[in-house]
C-alpha cells in the first residue's frame, strides 16, 4: 500500500480522496493556490503545500509545481481527481518518470481515450457504435462544411480534447458553421491547449448514459451499471441518477459489455465511464470515455455498496478485484444535485459571494461531498461547483421523496446557488415520471425565475432589513458568519 | 425605520415599527402588517401572520437580504433613494454579471446594429459568453479593450438605443 498520496486537486473531489486515504490508512498531501488558503481540503489534508497565485495555469495546472509538491513532501503516489491534471496523460507520464505512482489507467490508455477522435476509432474497433460523425484531423474548413453538409444539419462541433461543455457548439446551417468551429477553437486552445475540433451528427435531446468501469491490472475489467445524467444545463450536468428509468438488465448488460469491451481495447486500469448518448427510441451511441474519477461517482457507490475511490487507490498498488461481474447487482436507488455557485434565473450565470449560512442535511441515506464551510469566499477562479448532494432509497420514488427533504433541510446563503431549481426539478412531475433527456431543463424551466415572494417573504424580507440595524451600520463587514443577525437593534430575541 | 425593497421589478416600501418582545407591525405599501411570535435564532426568523408561522432562513449583506422558506431562495434588493438609475435595463444587459475577461470585440465603433447582434464575447470560468444588443441601435465603443480584465457591474459596450441614437 502506498504511505503518502498527493492529491493534485482542489474543492470537494480533493475532500473526498481525503476521507478514502484516511480509511485506507495513507496519509495525504494538500496542494492549494493562493484563493484557496481557507479551503476546507488545505485543512483536512495531513500535510498542504501551496503551489502559487489563484489563476490555474500557476497553480493546479502548473505540472512542475504539483510534481515538485509531491516529491518535496516525500509521496509516494499521486491522485489528480477530477478536471484539472486528471485526463493529462504527459502529466502522468511526468509523474510516473520521478518514481510517483500515478492513479489512474496508463499513459497510453488515456492518450487513445483522452482525446475525443482517437476514441471514437477505439470505440469502432471494439464494435460498439458511434455516433455519425466527421473527425480526420488536419482537415480543412471546406472540408468540414462538406462533412457537415453531408451528415446533416444539425450538426454539433466539439473540442477533441475537450469535456465539459467547453469547446462545444451546435449548429443548425451552414451561415453559422465558421464561427462556431472559429469559437469552439478558441475555447478548446484556452480551456485544453489544443484546438483540434470534430463534427458530429446532433441528436437531439438524447438521454446521457454512461458506464462505471472498473478493472484491475490481472486483466478483471467489470462495469458498476449505468448513470443516467441527461438533466443538464449549458451541456453540463446537474442531476444524476442510477438506475436510469429508461435502462432495463438486459439493457444494461449490453451496453455493460460494450463498455467494458471498449476499456479492454485500451488495456485499461483503474476507474473510468464509458458515456454514451440513447435516442428516444433507445439507440445508444458511444459518445466517449472519461479516463478518471466521475463528479458522479456517489450514485455508484450507493447503489453498489462499493467505495470506487479506494479501489482506485487499491487497483493502483496491484491488488485484484475481489468479485465478479455477476456478484456484483445494484441495490436501490440513488440520486445526485449538483450545488454550484449560479443564478438560475439568469441563464445559470457564475454567482460569487461567501457562505453566510450554511445548514448541512442529514439521515439515513444522505451524503454531501462538499467544499463549504462557514464564512468561505467563493471567487471566480474555478468551477462553480460547491457541493453534491446525494441520497440512496428502496426505489426511485422513496429517493426523490428523501431528495427533496434534503434540500429542504440543506441551506446556503451569502451566495446565489441552485438549489432553489434543483428542488423544482426534482419535484418536477416530468422528472418522477423519468422523461429526462438532455432537452429537459430547456422544455420544462427555458424562462426560470426565482419564486414571487407573497406577503410573508415581504414581511420577512422587511424584518430581515431592520433587525441587521440602522442604515449606517449596513455597511459594517459582518465577522460573525454564524450570526448575520449579530446586531438586531431594538428586537427581542425573545 | 422606512426603506426601499426591491425583487426583481417589484418595489414595495416598508415601515418596520418595533413592537414590545416578540411583536412588530410591518405596514408595507401602506398596509399595517402585524407581527407575532417574532424569534431571531442564528440565521433563523420566525414569525406569525393572522396565525400562521413561518420559519425563514435570512442573510443580509450590505444591499442584498436573502432569504429561504422550504426550499425555495428568495432574493431582495434594499433600494437607496434616488438611485433608480433609467436606463439601468440597458445598462444591466450590457454589463459583466460575472468576473471575466472580454475575449473579442466583435463590432466596430460607429456601427448601427440591430437587435440580438452579437457585441462581445467575455470568457468567465473558462466559458464564452456572448454579450448582444439588447435592442437595435448603435455601439459607441468598448470602455474594455479585448484583454482587459473585468468585474461583475462593469459596463462591456457604450450603446445608443436606435430611438436616442444620433
Amino acid at each position: 500500500m502506498f504511505k503518502k498520496i498527493l492529491i493534485a486537486n482542489r474543492s470537494e473531489v480533493a475532500v473526498r480522496i481525503i476521507r478514502a486515504c484516511r480509511e485506507l490508512g495513507i496519509a495525504s498531501v494538500a496542494v492549494y493556490s493562493e484563493a484557496d488558503a481557507q479551503a476546507p481540503h488545505v485543512s483536512l489534508a495531513d500535510e498542504a503545500v501551496c503551489l502559487g497565485p489563484a489563476e490555474a495555469a500557476q497553480s493546479y495546472l502548473d505540472q512542475r509545481k504539483v510534481l515538485q509538491a509531491a516529491r518535496d513532501t516525500g509521496c509516494d503516489a499521486l491522485h489528480p481527481g477530477y478536471g484539472f491534471l486528471a485526463e493529462n496523460a504527459g502529466f502522468a507520464r511526468l509523474v510516473t518518470e520521478h518514481g510517483i505512482h500515478f492513479i489512474g489507467p496508463t499513459p497510453e490508455s488515456m492518450d487513445r481515450m483522452g482525446a475525443k477522435i482517437p476514441a471514437r476509432e477505439t470505440a469502432l474497433l471494439a464494435t460498439a457504435p458511434v455516433v455519425p460523425g466527421f473527425d480526420r484531423i488536419g482537415a480543412t474548413d471546406e472540408e468540414y462544411i462538406a462533412a457537415a453538409a453531408q451528415i446533416g444539419y444539425p450538426v454539433m462541433v466539439k473540442a477533441s480534447m475537450g469535456g465539459g461543455g467547453k469547446g462545444m457548439r451546435i449548429v443548425t446551417g451552414e451561415a453559422e458553421l465558421q464561427s462556431a468551429l472559429d469559437g469552439a477553437r478558441r475555447e478548446a486552445a484556452k480551456a485544453f491547449g489544443d484546438p483540434t475540433v470534430f463534427l458530429e451528427k446532433y441528436i437531439e435531446n438524447p438521454r446521457h448514459i454512461e458506464i462505471q468501469i472498473l478493472a484491475d491490472r490481472a486483466g478483471n475489467t467489470l462495469h458498476l451499471g449505468e448513470r443516467e445524467c441527461s438533466v443538464q444545463r449549458r451541456h453540463q450536468k446537474i442531476v444524476e441518477e442510477t438506475p436510469s428509468t429508461a435502462v432495463d438488465s438486459e439493457l444494461r448488460a449490453r451496453m455493460g459489455a460494450d463498455a467494458v469491451a471498449i476499456a479492454r481495447a485500451v488495456g485499461y486500469e483503474g476507474a473510468g465511464t464509458v458515456e454514451f448518448i440513447m435516442d428516444p427510441s433507445g439507440g445508444y451511441y458511444f459518445l466517449e470515455m472519461n479516463t478518471r474519477l466521475q463528479v458522479e461517482h456517489p450514485v455508484t457507490e450507493f447503489v453498489y455498496g462499493i467505495d470506487i475511490v479506494q479501489w482506485q487507490i487499491r487497483i493502483a498498488t496491484g491488488e485484484t478485484l475481489p468479485f465478479t461481474q455477476e456478484q456484483l447487482s445494484p441495490r436501490g436507488h440513488s440520486i445526485e444535485c449538483r450545488i454550484c455557485a449560479e443564478d438560475a434565473a439568469s441563464g445559470f450565470l457564475p454567482q460569487v459571494g461567501s457562505v453566510r449560512v450554511l445548514r448541512e442535511p442529514q439521515g439515513p441515506g444522505v451524503r454531501l461531498d462538499s467544499m463549504l464551510k462557514p464564512g468561505l469566499a467563493i471567487g471566480a477562479d474555478y468551477d462553480p461547483m460547491l457541493a453534491k448532494l446525494i441520497v440512496h432509497a428502496e426505489d426511485r420514488a422513496a429517493a426523490i421523496r428523501r431528495m427533496s427533504q434534503a434540500l429542504n433541510d440543506m441551506c446556503l446563503l451569502g451566495v446565489t446557488s441552485n438549489l432553489g431549481i434543483l428542488a423544482e426539478i426534482i419535484a418536477h412531475p416530468a422528472f418522477a415520471a423519468g422523461e429526462t433527456d438532455t432537452g429537459f431543463i430547456a422544455r420544462h424551466f427555458a424562462d426560470y425565475a426565482d419564486p414571487q415572494p407573497g406577503l410573508p417573504e415581504q414581511l420577512a424580507a422587511a424584518l430581515a432589513a431592520s433587525l441587521l440595524g440602522s442604515r449606517v451600520q449596513r455597511g459594517l463587514e459582518q465577522t460573525d458568519a454564524a450570526s448575520p443577525f449579530h446586531s438586531y437593534g431594538n428586537w427581542s430575541n425573545a | 425605520m422606512r426603506e426601499q425593497l426591491g425583487h426583481g421589478e417589484q418595489r414595495f416600501e416598508v415601515v418596520s415599527i418595533p413592537g414590545s418582545a416578540g411583536q412588530a407591525t410591518v405596514r408595507i405599501d401602506g398596509t399595517e402588517q402585524s407581527v407575532t411570535d417574532l424569534r431571531v435564532e442564528g440565521s433563523r426568523l420566525r414569525f406569525s401572520i393572522a396565525g400562521q408561522h413561518y420559519v425563514f432562513d435570512a442573510c443580509v449583506e450590505h444591499e442584498r437580504i436573502q432569504l429561504k422558506r422550504g426550499s425555495a431562495y428568495y432574493s431582495f434588493s434594499r433600494i437607496e433613494e434616488g438611485s433608480e438609475d433609467e436606463g439601468r435595463a440597458d445598462g444591466a444587459a450590457l454589463s459583466s454579471r460575472m468576473p471575466g475577461t472580454v475575449l473579442r470585440t466583435l463590432v466596430a465603433p460607429g456601427t448601427a446594429v440591430s437587435a440580438g447582434t452579437a457585441l462581445v464575447i467575455l470568457e468567465a470560468m473558462k466559458m464564452e459568453h456572448t454579450i448582444e444588443a439588447p435592442q437595435a441601435g448603435v455601439v459607441n465603443g468598448y470602455p474594455h479593450a479585448e484583454g482587459a480584465r473585468v468585474m461583475p457591474g462593469d459596463l462591456l459596450v457604450d450603446f445608443s438605443p436606435a430611438d436616442t441614437a444620433g
